[in-house]
């Protein structure tokens, strides 16, 4: 927070679009055992045309391990001409099939001629609460190219090092674009290269016909693949599971939306299918007002079969009465036969001020029952 | 009035699912275009007016004092009828979320409109130029992805993509493999806090718990998660490592004092641990999901495992057939159960 002020302060002033802004959230989450308060402070905009700057620090009791900790505080800066960018400080990446990374380091991209992209990083992996390190650290890079006006692919490294020893050493390919005014493709490919095999595939498809559109998606993950190499369970084998199917979603009417998923998993030997509908009718032009009901099937062993409703209802221009109940039925009763879950909120927005207060209550495997009351304060600064 | 039930049922039920009486075409632009009507004849002072105080929009008085429509066909004010009514609200909107002067288009389009705005062309219910026609000049923007170059605020708009990236369908499971190629455009309207919010190490709370009055929000921890998570993180092994380190279930379920069984501490049922490969139900889990025993196991309770699995322990071998890696033996975790100087 200290870095972003004196950053704002030496910064001259001058015209931008979007203001400077700091969100300041209170809240309290209450049972009858405990009572856990939270305060979520997000700060960010741009300062000029090349520069941005945000920060997330949180602080509360009884939420985690940590009383408080800073998720976000980095600075982004590009070049004015758009040939390159960075990012310092304490952020998240997400660089090509990478998975995300969350670290403290510095993020470099530069767009060269033949529209070739190459961007490299390198940093610390974040430690909660900024604790001990002791040799960690993690590097890459991804070179990339834009295809014509419609995609990109690019292939990316990462190296890790945890207490000096290699923890993950991956090369993933990413490919991805709109391929016509229709249809959309991507895919990503992320290689174990410790011990060699695929970590993480995936590939979506989608295709629109007017008010349809229709995904098709395939996904393979190797769980000992994606875990660190210095864990003892990196080495039990290779299960890999495998998920694929299509949904469909519809407009069905202007405000009327019908979803549709229908996917199977594979885990070894086992497979199950997953299925779910869905619909949402929403009660004005602008989706201020919404109901929806879900149905879901999740079919590999052990399974469990669900429904869901969701109401979202503008009371007036400042007030909404929200609720959302969840029916749950496992396979298995070992663990109970069913597992009720419900919230009603009342939320409130006026100006730079919003506020919301709920119940909570759920029958879970945990607890016979549990009633939770949630509340909320917010508020926004904007400057200029 | 029985027969008129239906009809008022299915009026009602057309209402509510938001199909409307048929609405005013949009305005003739392409008519008046082939007539030889320059843009500005109606749209007055486009060319020397910032853009800001009033649109650039005719009225009605425009029609009929400029001789072209001096004796309208009936009363009723121009555009009610031969205009899209919200066209106005249209053209305020893009004001407010677009960084765009006319004026300092015109000159350089040589006072022809129709450079940018082609859909006249072609009807006239699409006179907005798409993106497209502005990276005609403006490659360098599209090049470098800076939707801000022109686009004012889109994270605070809400704007959606509508062209490509669209958010609809189940977004929330594909935008990991999107992002992959586009991580720069995404980063133009989500800011780091909004991918730190689920991607960030040490959130305090998850994403659907802050947002308890929002229940239209997509989310993969939604409603009674905390219910479903063993079952969910089975059936997708490795879903929860794609975020979660593998030491989250332990300090959660220490903190809490669970298990995943009734009445025991541990989560495990009895028998888990057996003696042949028959009875035998640890192994086939943990090679299924080796992702949810390090979420316990892991950091110092490894041991538990080296203790039988070590060479030349009870346990006997884990790797697979056709194990290999390229780990140094005497590096992690070979080192746990291969002490230095044992044969691989």
């Amino acid at each position: 927070m200290k870095a972003l002020a004196i950053l704002i302060a030496i910064t001259p002033a001058v015209a931008r679009a979007e203001p400077l802004r700091l969100r300041g959230d209170a809240y309290m989450f209450s049972t009858s055992a405990s009572s856990v308060g939270l305060v979520d402070l997000t700060a960010g905009g741009a300062i000029n045309d090349w520069l941005r700057a945000d920060a997330v620090v949180w602080m509360g009791g009884g939420i985690s391990d940590h009383d408080a900790d800073v998720l976000i505080i980095d600075a982004h800066a590009r070049s004015p001409s758009g040939h390159g960018e960075a990012t310092l400080g304490r952020f998240v990446l997400t660089v090509g099939a990478l998975r995300p990374l969350h670290l403290d380091g510095a993020d470099v991209r530069t767009y060269l001629p033949h529209r070739f992209v190459v961007e490299a990083f390198g940093g610390a992996p974040v430690v909660p609460s900024f604790g001990p390190r002791s040799w960690d650290w993690l590097a890459g890079a991804r070179v990339g190219r834009r295809i014509g006006d419609w995609g990109s692919a690019g292939v990316a490294y990462l190296e890790e090092r945890d207490h000096g020893e290699l923890s993950t050493q991956e090369l993933g390919f990413d490919a991805g674009g709109a391929i016509d005014k229709r249809t959309d493709a991507s895919a990503k490919l992320a290689i174990d290269l410790i011990s060699t095999a695929i970590a993480e595939a995936q590939l979506v498809g989608t295709r629109r016909f007017g008010a349809v559109r229709v995904d098709a998606y395939a996904i393979h993950r190797s769980p000992s693949h994606l875990l660190p190499a210095t864990s003892l369970f990196s080495v039990l084998g290779d299960v890999p599971s495998e998920r694929g199917g299509a949904r469909m979603s519809w407009r069905a009417a202007p405000r009327l939306d019908l979803d549709a998923d229908l996917g199977a998993r594979r885990i070894g030997d086992e497979v199950g299918a997953d299925l779910t509908a869905r619909a949402t009718l929403r009660l004005d032009d602008r989706g201020k007002g919404a109901l929806g009901l879900e149905l879901r099937r999740e079919g590999a062993a052990p399974g469990w079969t669900g429904v869901r409703g969701t109401a979202r209802v503008p009371i007036d221009d400042a007030l909404t009465a929200s609720t959302e109940l969840e029916l749950v039925r496992p396979d298995s009763d070992a663990r109970g036969a069913w597992w009720p879950w419900a919230i009603g909120a009342l939320s409130w927005k006026q100006g730079a001020w919003d506020a919301g207060v709920a119940i909570e209550a759920s029958a879970s495997p945990e607890h016979r029952y549990r009633v939770d009351g949630l509340a909320r304060v917010g508020h926004t600064w904007e400057a200029p | 009035m029985k027969a008129a039930l239906p009809l008022l049922a299915l009026a009602a039920c057309a209402s509510i699912l938001g199909f409307k009486p048929s609405q005013p075409t949009a305005f003739p632009h392409r008519a008046h275009v082939t007539k030889g009507i320059a843009c500005t004849t109606c749209h007055q002072g486009l060319e020397r007016k910032p853009e800001t105080g009033e649109l650039h929009l005719p009225t009605d008085a425009t029609c009929t004092q400029a001789a072209c429509h001096a004796k309208p066909h009936d009363d009723h004010p121009c555009l009610g009828c031969h205009a899209d009514p919200d066209a106005v609200a249209l053209a305020a909107d893009a004001r407010d979320h677009l960084k765009f002067e006319h004026d300092k288009h015109l000159p350089r389009a040589r006072g022809n409109c129709m450079r940018c705005h082609v859909g006249v062309a072609e009807g006239d219910d699409r006179i907005r130029p798409s993106m497209q026609i502005c990276f005609s000049c403006h490659g360098q923007q599209q090049d470098a992805r800076t939707c801000d170059a022109c686009h004012k605020d889109l994270a605070e708009e809400g704007t959606l993509p509508q062209s490509h990236l669209t958010h609809d369908g189940d977004w929330l499971h594909e935008h990991g493999a999107r992002a992959g190629t586009a991580s720069d455009v995404c980063a133009t309207c989500h800011q780091q806090p909004f991918c730190a919010s689920c991607h960030g190490v040490d959130t305090p709370a998850l994403p659907a718990k802050l947002h308890f009055d929002d229940p239209m929000r997509a989310s993969v921890h939604r409603a009674g998660f905390a219910s479903r998570h063993a079952l969910e993180a089975r059936v997708e092994p490795g879903s929860c490592t794609s975020c979660h380190a593998p030491s989250s279930c332990l300090t959660c379920h220490a903190e809490k004092g669970v298990s995943a069984e009734k009445s025991s501490l541990s989560p495990h049922p009895a028998g888990w641990i057996g003696l042949t490969r028959e009875t035998d139900q640890h192994g086939r889990a943990a090679r299924a999901d080796p992702a949810e025993c390090a979420g316990c196991h892991s950091g110092g309770g490894e041991a538990l495992c080296v203790r039988c699995h070590q060479v030349g322990g009870p346990g006997g071998n884990p790797h697979p057939v056709g194990w290999s890696s390229r780990q140094p033996i005497g590096a992690l975790p070979c080192r746990m159960c291969h002490p230095i100087g044992s044969t691989p």
